[in-house]
């Protein structure tokens, strides 16, 4: 395909549109409501162009450049049609921070008081300087303001969580409307009224919280005006900005950090290579409450006659090193599938080297992907066939088991939107309410105990159907289903047989499939039966599993030690510790009376009760650090945010007390020469010092998973209950964000 | 009833035809909703209560049909076989005319039609001058058929052209057949038919789709439900032969919700066609299955554009999107849809029973057939009128509408709705033809005729339409939403007196760019009113902008009322009527009006007796345009 726009040649392979093509070749085309990732609506009418031999002007936006296509994007007739339309568009919205002859001249004085004011388009316009409309009417040249203002009426509302809108400013661009349908699947804003009194708003004018909001914050990102707004950003003005990796869960998503005079303002999705410019709720909007929590520890403290006191580093190291080398008996160092790759890595030598009798685990219970390699029997140098975001695309059937997903998992759950929306069939198993069931094919309501009487039910299913030569018999799938009697009645166990019987048909007939599942899921002894009988499912139609988990790094630590738990620690189990470097906020394992107890922890909390010396820590956007995330992508992160007071990262700590030990063990002057030693002890780390974003996205490598066959189901009564973990997703290191952040308590809640 | 072979179908039509009863005369009531709301049913009653008390059960029939397009004479009757019309009738009428009718077809003077007070009726429908010189092809059969019964459409021929179709023909002969009848869209834009379904037979999809347009939101325009309501099936037969032309398996009318009656009938249509097998599976005992939904419109003119109908039909706001992709490649679900206008539809099976050259036989050069247009406004005789495309509006207005009611005279006519434009008196002779229409600044549109008389302001006219684009207006691109608004504006202030003269040039390069810039259909024309009546009519502007009047005497911010006090005879009527309390004189002495007070309704002017005439309507004083009524803000 080639073609010519504005006198210069264009080739390319395949379909684009000419806006992408012109700005491919660096020309610069007004736009208002078009975004990389919508369909464009062509509804802002400023990148009208024309094209030679049509008699009418096109949008760029939505026009796709077809070969022999003479394009012209400035001439002076579209010239004159864009700044007409954007004439009108200011008919409709505030104009005087574009035209007062004072506008700069009261810009500084005005900063920062009177927020409260309403905005008059001029510089109390809370978003008076990054405005894309101010951006376009200085691109396309606008001097004049020709009609009278003629607002459309809209009240302000401040009565959500975090977001404002403003109606007034809203030049109806209708980013928001779609990227919140379209994207997020949360069909949360619309339109409402028609003609001049068309407004964006919510059904039955009700508030964000109560028409579903998720407060991912992609309707404040993408509105070029101030109509949408951050409410902790208004009238700010970053003067710098700085990538930053998101750890709160595990999607690993890259952030962009707007600081002011080095302070953090606060967070916004930036294109990473896993998020594509989305984000949720807590990395849109909370990092900074997270980071800089009251709760945050800013220096070691020290046990001294009975109470913890402030020490100096060199001193807490010293009591530290010194109880922990003369305490008797076993040492055991405890990270948290949290941390980053090298602080796990530190740890774990240290508990290796620094002691003889010394082991490393991790807090958090085995992840799903755990689980549901020891059900199947995988061994545990295996790698894992993880599953891209982009993979999802291709799912024309998806089976998702009681997660939440925009809470725990919420680039996925877009995702798992966008294959819906192209035709996937949704399964939504569980006993909760979750957004994705409006879309959803087949809604079983049920506990997760009963997620193995489902897939057992499917497996039954499918095996009478395609029943054939090499097809499994009954007794490898698993013992018959059952629903436990006492607790169902006839007519549910009939409802719960059809739905597992529909969803056996969309199995058959749609494939490639994937099914998701989390912690809850794989919990306790009746997680070994579930992750069994999934297993098995996948096994019999192909489909690929995606292991959720709440943890940022839960993958990485999995890579690096086959998981976590206690049973996935390396070394012989040991009695109780004698010593206990405590980093993971899971409890604490059973120690002897008298034991000796070093904590590194960044908020300050009940774990410190029994601690001897304290050592804070520093947070993800504080230090250096590798995560891998859900999808297996080794992202490598620098410090982005300054620490609070003399918080170290954990790496450092290890470090800093293998050698006030005086014992083997780490030993390193930066993150980067940790990794390089994870590279050579562990080979699906493979090129992860090169990872991005230092140069070009690196995968954990994966060897084939061997085992192919099916794995036995345990019969249903040797299962006990989920043993009900209190952990909870949105979990920082130890701060229950999700009871301590108001507005995050708030978004939770509903 | 399942007909399962197309035999069936000419089995039953002669078994209906033996077994039709044979009344001596039958009463044809027209009952649509126009002559419903001119009291149809009762007449009816009236009728079916004379019938039987006279004792006429078994010899005089009742045939209750859809509109014939008299609208204006309604209610109204045919005695058939004579043909004897009745029109504007009263229940009480009823008794005179069935014994008139049973006593071997007597013509009640006192009833018929007459041109003029005293003259002697015309007694016959066809030679109505309403009637005469129409060429009802479509219409014609709303005369002889019941909508509510399938078996009076199959009685006349009905679903043999589906039949011919299915089993004589292959689908590419069906589409090549529409395309040698020069068959153009009736929905407004006059695409060829034929064409587009080629393209839908060609494009890559399933299932495929095919979409009857019946939104039909533009004021005073009623084609389309006249075609629901009286002929139902011939819209039917129609989609299901397209269906088969490209290869369609579902099908959705989609019928604006303000026709309940038609929604009605289109309803108990395509129930009665699925009972007979003309729909479902195997129609006809064929290997073709197609069946059909029908959907309520949404309640917005900018429902009846192609993509937001689509966007309705999937159940989300009516939002046009931007074209392409046509639905001809991607409509219904993202799959290859026809979107026809129902009259379009309508058009089909005739084509394919008596073959493209009889279609091609009557019309204008590039435009073929018969077009059917609604006939409103200051006309002596309006309604529904079927006429070959290429006569001239003259035509219609004069001959079919009898020209500009008494005492009047014509002064422009509106083509095409709100997305149409005015043309002058002086262009009467254009042709009604597409192109020739576009030619002098206005539309085809989906036919609608709106007659003004010298009582209409010109720029008050384009001002209501644009103030109607405005309103319906979907807010999606900002042109649309934000110009029609402006442009309203500035007519407002042009009406109100305030415009200077560099707002004429202000108002043309606003609706110029509304035109050029606009996402859709709606905005793209919404500025035609404006720039035809620029064009026809600039006179007018120029009056209000710089002699600040309004000649037609419409716009009251330019006018003043006063009284002759020479010719005033103090009888008090005018000081009586006025709301404003403004008019001021004793008994028997001259009254006069108070500037000040005066609120410009014209209520005095209507009071004053006719022979007296003593209020004066004039200019408002240069400069002081009197007091208005606040602003007007659409
Ligand atoms: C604002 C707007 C309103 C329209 N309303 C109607 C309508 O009410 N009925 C209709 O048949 N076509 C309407 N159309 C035209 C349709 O978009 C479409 O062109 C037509 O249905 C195609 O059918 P045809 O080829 O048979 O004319 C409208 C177009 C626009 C832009
Ligand atoms: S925050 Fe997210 S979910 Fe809420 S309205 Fe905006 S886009 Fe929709
Ligand atoms: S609120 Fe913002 S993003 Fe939404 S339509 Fe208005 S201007 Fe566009
Ligand atoms: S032109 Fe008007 S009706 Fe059409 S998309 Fe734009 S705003 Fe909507």
């Amino acid at each position: 395909m080639k073609a010519v726009i504005d006198g210069r040649v264009f080739e390319a392979p395949g379909k684009t549109t000419i806006l992408e093509a012109a700005r491919r070749l660096g020309l610069d085309i007004p736009t208002l409501c078009d975004h990389p990732r919508l369909e464009p609506a062509a509804s802002c009418r400023m990148c009208l162009v024309e094209i030679s031999g049509r008699r009418d002007p096109v949008p760029a936006c939505a026009t796709v450049l077809e070969d022999g296509m003479h394009v012209a994007t400035d001439t002076p007739a579209l010239r004159e049609l864009r700044r007409g339309v954007l004439e009108m568009i200011l008919a409709e919205h505030p104009s005087a921070c574009l035209v007062c002859a004072d506008r700069n001249a009261c810009r500084e004085p005005k900063e920062g008081i009177r927020k409260t004011v309403e905005p008059t388009g001029c510089v109390l316009c809370p978003k008076d300087g990054r405005c894309r409309l101010q951006d376009t009417a200085a691109a396309v040249g606008l001097e004049r303001i020709v009609f009278p203002e003629a607002p459309r009426s809209a009240e302000p509302r401040r009565d959500d969580p975090l977001i404002d809108r403003d109606g007034g400013l809203c030049i109806l661009c209708g980013l928001c409307v779609r990227v919140c349908r379209d994207l997020r699947g949360a069909s949360v804003l619309t339109f409402v009224g028609r003609g001049g009194r068309t407004t964006v708003g919510t059904a039955l004018d009700l508030t964000l919280l109560e028409s579903g909001c998720l407060f991912c914050g992609a309707c404040v990102d993408v509105c070029p005006t101030g109509a949408l707004l951050e409410r902790a950003a208004r009238h700010v003005r970053p003067d710098e900005r700085k990538p930053l990796l998101c750890a709160l869960c595990g999607e690993g998503c890259l952030l962009q950090a707007e600081f002011d005079r080095g302070r953090l303002l606060g967070t916004r999705p930036a294109p990473g290579p896993a998020n594509r410019g989305q984000a949720c709720v807590k990395g849109r909007f909370l990092v900074a409450d997270i980071l800089g929590h009251p709760s945050r520890l800013t220096g070691p403290l020290a046990r001294r006659d009975g109470t913890l006191v402030p020490v100096s580093w060199p001193d807490a190291l010293t009591a530290a090193a010194a109880g922990l080398r003369s305490s008797d008996g076993p040492f055991e160092a405890v990270g948290s599938a949290q941390d980053s790759c090298e602080d796990l890595w530190a740890l774990h030598e240290l508990g290796r080297e620094g002691f003889a009798s010394g082991r490393f685990s991790i807090a958090e219970p085995p992840s799903p992907l755990e689980v549901i390699r020891k059900a199947a029997g995988v061994e545990a140098g295996e790698g894992w066939p993880d599953v891209p975001n982009a993979g999802l695309a291709a799912m024309k059937t998806i089976l998702v088991f009681d997660e939440d997903l925009p809470v725990t998992a919420p680039i996925l759950g877009l995702e798992v939107h966008q294959a819906v929306q192209q035709g996937a069939r949704l399964i939504v198993f569980g006993p909760g309410e979750s957004c994705l069931d409006r879309c959803a094919k087949v809604r079983v309501r049920a506990g997760l105990e009963s997620a193995a009487e489902f897939l057992l039910e499917i497996l039954a299913g499918l095996a009478r159907t395609a029943a054939g030569p090499g097809h499994p018999g009954r007794a490898e799938l698993g013992p018959a289903a059952r629903m436990k009697p006492e607790e169902s009645s006839r007519a549910e166990r009939a409802v719960f047989k059809e739905k597992a019987s529909r969803a056996a048909v969309i199995l058959e007939k749609r494939k490639p499939a994937a099914f998701i599942f989390g912690p809850r899921f794989a919990a306790g002894t009746q997680g070994r039966r579930n992750a069994a009988a999934l297993w098995n499912l996948a096994r019999l139609t192909g489909a690929v599993l995606i292991p959720v988990a709440w943890e940022a790094n839960a993958r990485g630590a999995q890579a690096l030690f086959g998981g976590g738990g206690k049973n996935g620690c390396e070394g012989a189990p040991l009695p109780a510790a004698g010593s206990l470097l405590l980093a993971g906020d899971g409890p604490p394992p059973p120690c002897r009376e008298g034991a000796f107890i070093v904590v590194a922890a960044a908020y300050e909390s009940g774990a410190l009760e029994a601690a001897d010396v304290v050592l804070p820590r520093t947070l993800f956007a504080e230090q250096d650090g590798t995560w891998v995330n859900r999808e297996g992508r080794i992202q490598r992160m620098r410090a982005a945010v300054p620490a609070p007071g003399e918080a170290r990262p954990l790496w450092r700590m290890a470090v800093d007390l293998a050698r006030a030990i005086g014992s083997g063990g780490p030993s390193a002057s930066a993150a980067g020469e940790i990794l390089a030693g994870i590279e050579k002890e562990r080979p699906s780390f493979a090129g992860a010092s090169r990872a991005w974003p230092d140069e070009k996205p690196v995968f954990l490598s994966a060897t084939a998973v061997s085992r192919t066959g099916f794995a036995s189901v345990p019969e249903a009564g040797e299962c006990s209950a989920a043993e009900e973990g209190s952990r909870d997703p949105d979990d920082v290191h130890g701060l229950r964000a999700g009871a301590v952040l108001k507005s995050l308590r708030a978004v939770r809640r509903r | 009833m399942r007909l399962a072979h197309p035999g069936h179908l000419a089995d039953w039509r002669t078994r209906l035809r033996e077994e039709a009863p044979a009344f001596e005369r039958t009463i044809v009531v027209t009952a649509g909703t126009c002559g419903r709301a001119s009291g149809a049913m009762p007449l009816i009653e009236a009728l079916r209560s004379e019938i039987d008390g006279q004792g006429f059960i078994g010899r005089i029939g009742l045939l209750i049909t859809g509109c014939h397009g008299y609208c204006e004479a309604e209610p109204s009757l045919v005695v058939q076989p004579e043909g004897y019309f009745y029109g504007r009738l009263k229940p009480s009428d009823a008794a005179e005319i069935v014994a008139a009718a049973g006593t071997r077809g007597r013509f009640v003077e006192r009833l018929g039609y007459k041109r003029k007070p005293g003259a002697r009726p015309v007694r016959r429908l066809a030679d109505l001058p309403f009637y005469r010189k129409q060429h009802r092809r479509l219409t014609e059969a709303h005369l002889g058929l019941d909508p509510e019964r399938i078996e009076d459409y199959v009685l006349r021929g009905g679903y043999g052209a589906l039949a011919k179709a299915l089993f004589e023909m292959t689908a590419s002969a069906v589409i090549e057949a529409v395309e040698a009848s020069g068959l153009r869209g009736r929905g407004g834009a006059g695409f060829p038919t034929g064409f587009k379904w080629r393209i839908v037979r060609n494009a890559a999809g399933h299932p495929k789709h095919v979409v009857g347009n019946a939104d039909e939101g533009d004021p005073g325009a009623y084609m389309d439900r006249g075609l629901l309501e009286g002929n139902p099936h011939a819209i039917l037969e129609g989609m299901i032969i397209g269906a088969y032309a490209v290869g369609a398996s579902e099908g959705c009318l989609y019928v604006r919700a303000e026709y309940p009656l038609a929604v009605a009938n289109i309803r108990r249509a395509v129930d009665q066609a699925r009972d007979c097998g003309l729909l479902g599976e195997n129609i006809l005992g064929s290997e073709f299955h197609f069946d059909v939904r029908v959907a309520q419109g949404a309640g917005a003119f900018v429902s009846g554009e192609e993509t937001a109908l689509i966007a309705s039909i999937e159940g989300r706001r009516p939002h046009p999107r931007p074209r392409p992709p046509y639905p001809s490649e991607s409509g219904l679900g993202g799959r290859p849809t026809v979107i026809n206008n129902v009259e379009t539809w309508a058009n089909i099976a005739p084509i394919i029973d008596r073959g493209p050259d009889w279609f091609a036989s009557v019309g204008a050069k590039r435009s073929r057939g018969t077009k059917i247009f609604s006939l409103v406004g200051r006309v002596r005789r309006t309604g529904l009128v079927e006429v070959p495309m290429g006569v001239s509006l003259r035509d219609i207005i004069e001959d079919i509408g009898g020209g500009a009611l008494p005492g009047h005279t014509l002064k422009a006519v509106q083509t095409g709705g709100p997305s149409g434009g005015c043309l002058p008196a002086a262009s009467l002779d254009v042709k009604v033809d597409y192109e020739d229409l576009a030619r002098a600044g206005s539309i085809m549109g989906s036919g609608g005729l709106i007659v003004l008389d010298d009582r209409a302001c010109m720029v008050d006219v384009a001002r209501y339409f644009v103030g109607f684009a405005a309103e319906e207006s979907c807010g999606k691109c900002a042109p649309c939403r934000i110009g029609t608004r402006r442009l309203r504006d500035m007519l407002d202030r042009i009406v109100a007196g305030l415009a200077e003269p560099a707002d004429l040039d202000r108002l043309e390069s606003l609706a110029r760019t509304v035109q050029a810039a606009s996402l859709c259909g709606l905005g793209r024309t919404a500025v035609n009113p404006v720039l035809s009546t620029l064009r026809y009519f600039c006179a007018e502007y120029k009056a209000h902008i710089e002699d600040r009047s309004c000649p037609a005497g419409v716009c009251r911010d330019l006018l003043s009322y006063a009284i002759d006090p020479g010719l005033c005879t103090g009888c008090g009527l005018c000081r009586k009527a006025c709301p404003a309390g403004a008019i001021t004189g004793r008994p028997r002495s001259p009254h006069a009006v108070s500037g000040e007070r005066c609120v410009k309704c014209g209520a005095c002017a209507d009071a004053c007796p006719p022979d007296v005439k003593a209020v004066r309507i004039g200019r408002a004083a240069d400069g002081s345009p009197g007091p208005r009524r606040g602003r007007r803000r659409p």
